[in-house]
């Protein structure tokens, strides 16, 4: 059921980061959010709901999610079966969470569009070092 | 002189012609006018100022723009518009030689826009004068009746006031006294003989003329000299500049030389510039269409996987299933034939048994974990397909794009931040700023002597003009010395002359004074509340000083009347001046009892109005001239008039009658009198 949401609201903290994000980067927040969405799945621990506000600014899920919204989602419902949670009954709530603390952390890392490189996880530039060498 | 007549035609709230009769006789010299306040009792006043005098009407210094003003304000103002022409004219007879000469004036204004222009007509006896031309009768009118006089005779209640305050106030005073007296006209004959004389005086003397040549030509000499250091001075500063401008262009090469270098590097560094700035933006631009496309994906690589591994786990297993399942009930058709079973050599008891064994069997071989799919389910094999693609995409082709375009934008970034410094950085200091150093200073130097020499040229001219005035001067003073006898004989004429006047001036003031003693005495007596307390009034030869003496003798100071007193003082003063100018004049008053007490006011009722002169035009307001006062007034008038404004209409009517003669036969208006 609560696959079918189609409007995300995220925190004004989000929402002011997702600002300066834009002026260091020139990307528009739709492709900013996805960026942090995907960092935040990758951290082992799991984000709190219940830290972010629901205060900021409002986005339509195709324009956020795009062409990819499919893995996007099985993504997001691969790592709550890991964490033995039903995602029928939490997907909205972990996808807001993990939306607010991917952009605070993305923003904390990012200065300029050569920082992208450097949230690429070690395992894969170590996998991009052996086929080159 | 008797003013007979007053045409006057669209000016002031007068509109169109109205004709208005003036005639006295000596036995009721009075003609009155009555009119509340804005009626246009003073428009009737000034317009005889305007038709006898025009511009001198409003003082002798007055500018003819004001005058026009003046009159263009006077335009009468029609419902649709205000007229373009106005005219006042005046029928009076003046007794010259015995004889009674009849006259009319009449001045007549056309406004052109710009401009106002304006038409004198006089006549005598009908025909125009023959031994005057046109430009004359101005000044022919002026001697009939002159404006200093006629200032005596045409008096507004604010003449009397102002006449009151200078009888307050001494300094004022005397001025207007003679002012009025006609002894201004002496005196400035009397200074300006004075000018004259000490100027001829000044310029005689052959002594004085030959030191002032002395002094005329060590100028000159002085201003040659001046002259000649300037030229001097002049040619040496142009062969300095000469020279400075050459070492200024040794030097200006010297620095093209130098600078063409950095100047080289300077275009070849910010050529580098613009393509670093360019391929940082594609950089930029392919890191941002990276980031935009599977590089979100490649941040969560194992949970990447675990998808792929998980979507491909349950898309096995659930093939496995319809495999089974497909399997299984081909079996059971195949066992549940008959003939299938008739080939086999199996007795028909047994055939239940065998295929319960052979299900079994095939249900142990295909044995498979009844898992229920978590995510498989959701998607499409297409789906499935593009997520497997995207994944290894993310995994393996993003981050090695990623890193060799964002390895390339370092680089750049960094040989950009040097370029910049490079093109921040002066040019090779050490090299051209001692050359720049140099050309300033010589380029200030330049400067410097430029600018003297522009003030050696201009000090060249002046000198030279001065020079020559000097020289012009010489002349002058040369010729003057051949003049010079001629001129002490003038200058002694003049003293003579000087003296004369003087003399004569000193005899006509003690004549004027008192005359004009006994006539004042005579008048302010006769108007004043206390007539019969004041004996006479006397006026101090030397100091103007004048006191009223009372019947016991004592004196009193003028200064010391009051507010009221003085009005009735400063008319007896313009009474008895008029009276000393020996001109038969209308006497013409503009409300002239504002301010004065009921006392005050019978006076001049009974005294002043109906013995002022053989014709007195009286411009009043019902407060002046009440009913009871009309009353004794009645027997000495010859004409009277009411002026009312019509608001609605915008004009004044004139009619026949004071504000009192509210019977209807009387009261016709003039325009069906005359016509």
């Amino acid at each position: 059921m609560s696959q079918k949401f189609n409007r995300i609201t995220i925190g004004n903290d989000a929402t002011n980061r997702l600002k300066m994000l834009k002026a260091n980067t020139g990307m528009t927040p739709n492709y900013l959010c996805r960026i942090g969405f995907c960092y935040s799945l990758n951290e082992s621990r799991p984000p709190n709901p219940e830290e972010y506000d629901n205060e900021g600014q409002t986005f339509n899920r195709y324009t956020l999610l795009g062409e990819h919204d499919a893995l996007y989602m099985a993504l997001l419902k691969e790592r709550l079966i890991q964490e033995n949670k039903d995602p029928e009954e939490v997907l909205y709530d972990e996808f807001v969470a993990h939306l607010n603390r991917g952009v605070i952390r993305v923003h904390g890392n990012v200065r300029d569009l050569t920082d992208l490189e450097d949230l690429v996880p070690g395992e894969v530039k170590g996998k991009h070092a052996q086929q080159e060498g | 002189m008797r003013i007979n007549k007053l045409v006057i035609t669209d000016f002031g709230p007068y509109r169109g012609r109205n004709e208005i009769t003036l005639t006295s006789s000596d036995d009721s010299p009075i003609v009155l006018f009555g009119g509340k306040n804005g009626a246009g009792k003073t428009t009737l006043f000034e317009a005889i100022g305007f038709c006898l005098h025009g511009k001198s009407s409003l003082g002798r210094r007055t500018a003819r723009k004001d005058y026009e003003q003046a009159i263009r304000s006077k335009l009468h103002e029609y419902p649709d518009g205000k007229a373009d022409s106005a005219a006042v004219r005046l029928e009076f007879e003046y007794a010259h030689m015995g004889e009674v000469d009849h006259y009319s004036v009449e001045r007549s204004w056309r406004d052109r826009g710009k401009s106002i222009v304006e038409n004198l007509e006089v006549r005598r006896n009908g025909q125009i004068p023959s031994e005057l031309n046109e430009d004359q009768w101005q000044d022919f009118l002026k001697e009939l009746v002159p404006p200093g006089v006629s200032q005596l005779f045409f008096f507004d209640g604010e003449k009397i006031q102002e006449l009151a305050s200078a009888v307050e106030s001494d300094a004022d005073f005397e001025d207007s006294m003679y002012s009025l007296l006609g002894l201004d006209l002496i005196e400035r004959l009397d200074t300006d003989l004075s000018i004259y004389i000490s100027r001829k005086l000044d310029e005689s003397g052959v002594e004085g003329i030959n030191e002032e040549l002395e002094e005329l030509r060590d100028e000159r000499n002085q201003f040659e000299q001046e002259l000649k250091d300037f030229k001097q001075e002049k040619e040496e500063k142009e062969e300095k500049l000469q020279e400075l401008d050459s070492k200024i262009d040794s030097k200006e090469s010297k620095i093209a030389q130098e600078g063409g270098s950095y100047a080289d590097k300077r275009e070849e560094l910010k050529e580098r510039r613009a393509e670093l700035n360019a391929s940082i933006e594609q950089h930029e631009n392919q890191i941002r269409e990276i980031a935009m496309g599977a590089y979100p994906f490649t941040l969560a690589p194992d949970l990447c996987e675990a998808v792929v591994d998980r979507l491909k786990t349950e898309t096995e297993r659930q093939n496995k299933v319809t495999a089974r399942n497909e399997l299984t009930d081909e079996l059971n058709n195949v066992l549940g034939d008959n003939e299938v079973w008739q080939e086999t050599e199996v007795p028909e008891d047994q055939i239940g048994e065998v295929a319960e064994r052979i299900q079994q069997k095939l249900q142990g071989r295909l044995e498979i974990d009844d898992e229920e799919p978590e995510l498989a389910h959701q998607f499409s094999e297409a789906q499935r397909q593009e997520i497997y693609s995207l994944v290894d995409k993310a995994l393996h082709d993003v981050p090695q794009q990623l890193s060799e375009v964002t390895e390339e934008l370092e680089e750049e970034t960094r040989e950009l931040q040097e370029v910049e410094a490079g093109l921040g950085k002066a040019p090779d200091e050490e090299l051209i700023s001692p050359l720049i150093e140099d050309l300033n200073e010589l380029t200030e130097e330049r400067g410097a002597i430029k600018s003297r020499l522009e003030e050696l040229e201009e000090g060249i001219s002046k000198a030279q003009t001065k020079l020559e005035r000097k020289e012009n001067e010489i002349e002058n003073k040369l010729e003057k010395k051949a003049r010079v006898e001629d001129v002490s004989e003038r200058a002694n004429l003049a003293t003579d002359v000087r003296d004369a006047v003087q003399d004569f001036r000193e005899q006509l003031a003690k004549e004027k004074l008192r005359k004009l003693e006994s006539k004042l005495s005579e008048r302010y007596i006769t108007l004043s509340n206390k007539g019969k307390f004041y004996d006479k009034i006397e006026i101090d030869e030397e100091t103007l000083d004048i006191s009223i003496k009372t019947i016991h003798g004592n004196k009193k100071p003028h200064t010391e009347l009051s507010a009221g007193e003085r009005q009735i003082f400063a008319t007896s003063l313009l009474w008895a001046l008029a009276d000393i100018s020996d001109r038969p004049l209308p006497f013409i008053v503009d409300t002239p009892l504002g301010r004065l007490d009921n006392d005050h006011r019978d006076n001049l009722i009974t005294h002043f109005f109906p013995e002022a002169a053989h014709q007195v035009i009286i411009f009043s307001t019902d407060t002046e001239i009440d009913d009871s006062q009309y009353q004794k007034l009645e027997g000495y008038i010859s004409n009277a008039y009411h002026l009312e404004y019509d608001e609605t209409e915008g004009r004044t009517i004139p009619s026949k009658g004071y504000f009192w003669d509210d019977d209807d036969e009387n009261q016709q208006s003039l325009e069906e009198i005359t016509s």
